[in-house]
């Protein structure tokens, strides 16, 4: 077989390519839903990992205040393990209660834009109480937290040393949060790309309307 | 549009896999692209041009992105079939040694092969693919001596 052969064959392959079913926009909308059930189960792959991240988190939390293993002596130096437990507590109830919320929505390609808007109402219920919960949560673990090792560290070095101390471990942590800021851990990355497809659809159904009209 | 010039897709599709699931995912990712893109479409060029771009470089870069992106479904079990190569009529004796001979290139090889095989010119393949015209013809020589001596080795 030589390359005028190939071209041969090549011609003949794109003969019958083109007796092929044509493409309808029905077919665009099946991708769009492919590609957005296919994010959906990701996100409640996610949430299950989530659980059980949370869940590890807060048994941790729950055998410091058990077992004590930083030999705390005052009882107001449990206070941020404490927060840091109760914050966990509320963070895994709002999951599990968004995570039932998805669970119900069911992706159709007819209702395709319905279930996504659905989709995007759930990251887009309203929050205020749960902010409060998570900037209490933030605040405990990176002011609170380090200030609860102060009695021992004064003891062992003096006030204004042990305050100095305290004050690198708490800009360590305030680093550590911008760090992961910069880097997006707090943007929903999901809901905009929901979004992204929800346009898509629509402007897809425009484009139909569009030419059905002429 | 598409639908006029759907057989491009389905023979970038074919070039760069064999594996119909992938043929599936590159297929759903050319036409959204093509979709998305054709906003931008200042019809400076021709429209085949234009699509061969688009798919050509969509299929060039999804198999950098492919293992990154949410797994993606088939769709061909509700709306599409891409048409399968190996079901089409025996006057395509020799369809499998030039398959086999494709798969041994480079995704630019394939690239280029392809649209030598659509009996492109060397100017259509420098707009398409964004390289020099003269790069077209030495790369192009290459590869017609790399493939003959693939399908040298197979059919000894």
């Amino acid at each position: 077989m030589n390359l005028d052969e190939m071209q041969t064959v090549w011609k003949a392959y794109d003969r019958q390519l083109q007796r092929t079913r044509a493409i309808s926009e029905k077919i665009i909308v099946s991708m769009i839903a492919e590609r957005s059930k296919a994010r959906f189960a990701s996100v409640r792959r996610q949430y299950l990992v989530g659980f059980g991240w949370l869940l590890l988190c807060l048994g941790a939390g729950g055998a410091v205040l058990w077992g004590n293993p930083f030999d705390y002596t005052y009882t107001w130096q449990f206070a941020p393990v404490a927060l840091y437990c109760i914050g966990l507590i509320f963070l895994l109830s709002d999951m599990i209660l968004a995570f039932r919320n998805l669970k119900r929505i069911a992706f159709h390609h007819h209702a395709l834009d319905i279930a996504l808007r659905n989709v995007i109402a759930v990251y887009e219920r309203p929050r205020r109480f749960m902010r409060y919960i998570l900037y209490g949560f933030l605040f405990s673990q990176i002011f609170l937290f380090p200030l609860s090792f102060l009695p021992r560290a004064i003891e062992r070095m003096g006030l204004w040393t042990a305050l100095g101390e305290r004050l690198i471990a708490i800009a360590v942590a305030l680093l550590l949060l911008y760090v992961a800021h910069r880097l997006g851990a707090f943007k929903e990355r999901h809901r905009d790309k929901f979004k992204h497809d929800l346009s898509e659809l629509e402007s897809l159904k425009a484009i139909v309307a569009e030419l059905q009209e002429e | 549009m598409i639908n006029a010039h759907r057989a491009i897709l389905f023979k970038v599709c074919h070039v760069y896999c064999r594996e119909r699931a992938l043929q599936e995912d590159l297929f759903q990712e050319m036409v959204l692209q093509l979709w998305k893109s054709y906003p931008t479409f200042r019809h400076e060029s021709r429209i085949t041009t234009w699509m061969y771009r688009v798919a050509l470089n969509t299929a060039v870069s999804f198999f950098r992105t492919v293992r990154k992106t949410p797994e993606q479904q088939s769709i061909s079990k509700h709306e599409f079939q891409i048409p399968d190569i190996a079901s089409f009529p025996e006057e395509y004796g020799n369809r499998d040694v030039l398959h086999s001979a494709i798969d041994r290139l480079t995704r630019i090889e394939k690239a280029l092969v392809m649209l030598y095989l659509e009996e492109k010119s060397y100017q259509e393949i420098s707009d398409i693919l964004g390289i020099g015209l003269s790069n077209v013809g030495v790369k192009l020589n290459r590869i017609k001596i790399k493939l003959g001596k693939i399908i040298k080795s197979q059919s000894v």
